[in-house]
């Protein structure tokens, strides 16, 4: 599929169980190589995995048992913080803590 | 010590309010036991085989006197005045009300502390050295890579719902105190050409198929640790195993694909992974190094040791290891009184130690994968008061690494997974060879209990390891003889048909008096068993 | 027979099917008979109960006697803890686990 992204305007990552997280790899493998349509997480999606998932790089999400939209809004604003750079651009905090050093 | 900026206490003070929220949904009803479980889990909260389970955090096994006086806070406050420290450098309380579980989670923060990936199938607290910073033949701290782990496995958003738990293991030494190729990832730092590097192993573990981790990189500079990191989890993540949770560990795919296969594809990954600037810039390891940086030690101090009272000369005989710097000792708490509990200590216990640490030990303590303590910094001339304080709490046991020296998992009298009571065996071993004489005798020799096949007792490593079985509802434990979780990593054989608990403390007393009998000058009892093979040791139990 | 276990929700004590009600003391167990997991759901939503499920046990001289090992430890405490178990001032309480 990698070399016929930019002909592709959704994919959708099926999450068989809350608990099979092959899914936020595979989101980051489509991110990481270009991908920029919409990225839908489908399946058991749970609110409590939305931030980590927003953070691979879905930016939709069709859970099999809708989402209340006021816990989705505090799950994803929970975290001032995070530790890692992923896909959403956010500055990790050993990108704060050194801004001397310019980070692309 | 490593201390929390603004940055990791909003982190942590954050993980606790969404907890509370996550505990106040499943107390309403909005969220079911099935929904509630991973999220407790992921938290350390446990429904054990009596009450709620805690499982607290200790990072790489390194805590102030502060936080060690938390903890025995929490036991007087929360709990019924005890803790267990684990073989994961954890600490876990046994009788948690879910209630309380938020308003523990935020005094913990209060001392910099947390229960964040202390269970479920995400990367757990990074393990250590217990003698890191103070032993003499380390290539460098381990520490403050394993904090730069901590960060970065902490809420990692692709790696928190992985195929089965992750742990990795820091060590600096050539002596392998952390049993470091028994884990997920094991790193070893290594120097070349004067560059600080890992060695990195991967696919080690216990449970039901124990493996030793083979070696899958020779060095990976520091600068590029996590961007490594990443390729091996994100190998694991994508094809581990997930049709059976027994097969989900990271050792089954590294097996089932082979160690070459394994590799190469870690390194195309990582060949990828190294382009996309995930590794934080060497300057934050330097700022987290600077944390570890050895203490003021005095100068000009007594290497004097006045040995005149002969109970005080076996403790230091046994108990206190060589310190790099002049006039200091590292001091080594045994957790395993004689008809005690493994790795137990009761709130006073704990609170004393919190205070000999801040008293005698640069306010620095380390618990060790033992199920031991340890003051890692102290003046030779303040043994003698320590030892009395110690000895008036119950804990100047004179035992590391002998047979009583026991580590031992909770086993059947607390866990819901065990099929076997672990500790009342630990305590009738430790009964029968209780003479110090004899423990002596039999020098190093360690004996570990798991009260199932998962192995939280490291039974697979004990020179001498015991497996709790239920035959029929009635309990059983089989013997294994010859593993190791040291820097000669092996794993124990079983020697045969199980026992009942009289019974495997006696087959106990037959190998090691074969032990004795044959041993060459110098031998320890595995040097024996290694030497021999099980064929004799077998003939002594069952002939 | 048959009797219903659980941990209570907010405290995590274990506790046992009474038949009226939720006891800490496994000698007030009822035989459930095949009820059992019917009551274990409606307990579980009720907010009584977590866990629950139904074990088979025997009526002896002592009263009710969990068939498995691992129950009867749960009916009393840790048996290396006699302070901790429901029968504190019993220093051979731990014997019934056996």
């Amino acid at each position: 599929m990698l070399p016929h992204l930019d002909r592709l305007s959704l994919v959708e990552v099926h999450f068989p169980a809350f608990g099979d997280g092959r899914g936020y790899s595979a989101a980051r493998i489509l991110r990481e190589s270009g991908y920029q349509g919409e990225l839908r997480a489908v399946g058991d999606v749970l609110v409590d995995q939305i931030m980590a998932m927003r953070r691979c790089g879905f930016d939709s999400f069709h859970p099999a048992k809708p989402l209340d939209d006021a816990a989705v809004d505090r799950a994803l604003h929970r975290y001032a913080d995070i530790y890692q750079k992923a896909i959403d651009g956010r500055q990790p905090v050993w990108a704060k803590r050194h801004p001397e050093k310019i980070y692309g | 010590m490593y201390r929390y900026d603004s940055y990791d206490q909003s982190i942590v003070d954050a993980r606790v309010e969404e907890f509370r929220d996550q505990v106040q949904r499943r107390l309403t009803g909005a969220l079911t036991e099935d929904q509630f479980k991973p999220l407790r889990l992921m938290n350390g909260l446990y429904l054990q085989l009596h009450a709620y389970m805690l499982r607290v955090a200790i990072p790489y096994g390194t805590l102030s006197g502060r936080q060690m006086r938390k903890l025995g806070e929490i036991a007087a406050k929360y709990d019924r005045g005890y803790g267990h420290f684990t073989t994961r450098q954890n600490l876990q309380y046994n009788w948690i009300k879910l209630a309380d579980a938020p308003d523990i989670l935020a005094e913990l923060a209060t001392v910099e502390m947390h229960a964040i990936q202390t269970s479920g199938n995400c990367i757990r607290n990074i393990s250590s050295d217990q003698y890191a910073g103070v032993s003499a033949d380390e290539v460098a701290d381990p520490r403050p890579w394993a904090e730069l782990l901590r960060q970065w496995s902490s809420f990692h958003p692709e790696f928190t719902y992985l195929p089965r738990k992750f742990k990795i293991c820091v060590i600096a030494s050539d002596d392998d105190r952390a049993a470091m190729k028994l884990h997920d990832i094991g790193l070893k730092l290594v120097s070349r050409d004067g560059v600080i590097g890992a060695e990195v192993y991967a696919g080690g573990g216990m449970g039901r198929t124990p493996m030793v981790a083979p070696l899958i990189r020779d060095f990976v500079p520091e600068e590029e640790i996590i961007s490594y990191l990443e390729a091996c989890l994100r190998v694991y993540n994508r094809y581990g195993r997930r049709d059976n949770k027994y097969k989900a560990r990271i050792k089954i795919l590294v097996h089932e694909i082979g160690v070459e296969a394994y590799k190469r594809q870690v390194e195309e990954e990582f060949a990828h992974m190294r382009t996309l600037g995930l590794n934080p810039p060497t300057e934050e390891l330097d700022r987290i190094r600077a944390f570890f940086a050895p203490p003021a030690y005095e100068t000009g101090l007594s290497e004097e040791i006045d040995r005149a009272d002969p109970a005080f000369a076996l403790w230091v005989d046994r108990q206190v290891a060589a310190h790099k710097a002049p006039g200091y000792a590292i001091v080594n708490i045994s957790l395993k009184p004689l008809t005690g509990i493994p790795g137990d200590a009761s709130a006073e216990q704990i609170e004393l130690v919190a205070g000999l640490a801040e008293q005698y030990s640069l306010d620095e303590l380390r618990v060790t994968h033992a199920q031991n303590l340890v003051l890692p910094h102290v003046k030779k001339a303040d043994l003698h008061a320590i030892w009395q304080k110690l000895e008036a709490a119950g804990l100047a046991e004179a035992n590391l690494d002998l047979i009583t020296d026991i580590i031992a998992c909770p086993g059947l009298d607390y866990c819901a997974l065990a099929n076997a009571r672990s500790i009342p065996l630990a305590q009738k071993i430790a009964q029968r060879f209780a003479a110090a004489e004899r423990q002596a005798e039999l020098g190093e020799l360690k004996l570990k209990i798991s009260g199932c096949i998962n192995a939280c007792g490291h039974h697979h490593a004990g020179h001498i390891g015991i497996l709790g079985v239920d035959r029929k509802g009635v309990e059983n434990f089989q013997l294994s003889l010859g593993g190791s979780g040291a820097e000669d990593t092996s794993l124990g054989q079983i020697t045969g048909p199980g026992f009942s608990e009289d019974g495997v403390v006696d087959a106990i007393e037959k190998v090691t008096d074969l032990y004795l009998a044959q041993r060459e000058s110098g031998e320890r009892f595995l040097d024996t068993y290694r030497r021999l093979g099980m064929k004799p040791f077998k003939e002594a139990i069952y002939g | 027979m048959k009797i219903l276990t659980g941990n209570d929700l907010v405290s995590g004590d274990v506790i046992w099917w009474a038949g009226d009600g939720w006891s800490r003391q496994v000698g007030d167990s009822v035989d459930v008979g095949t009820h059992g997991d019917d009551l274990a759901r409606t307990e579980e939503a009720a907010l009584r109960v977590v866990g629950a499920y139904v074990i088979d046990a025997t009526i002896t001289d002592d009263g009710v006697r969990p068939a498995h090992i691992k129950d009867r430890i749960r009916a009393l405490g840790p048996t290396v803890r006699p302070d901790l178990t429901l029968k504190p001032n019993d220093a051979d309480a731990g014997n019934w686990v056996i």
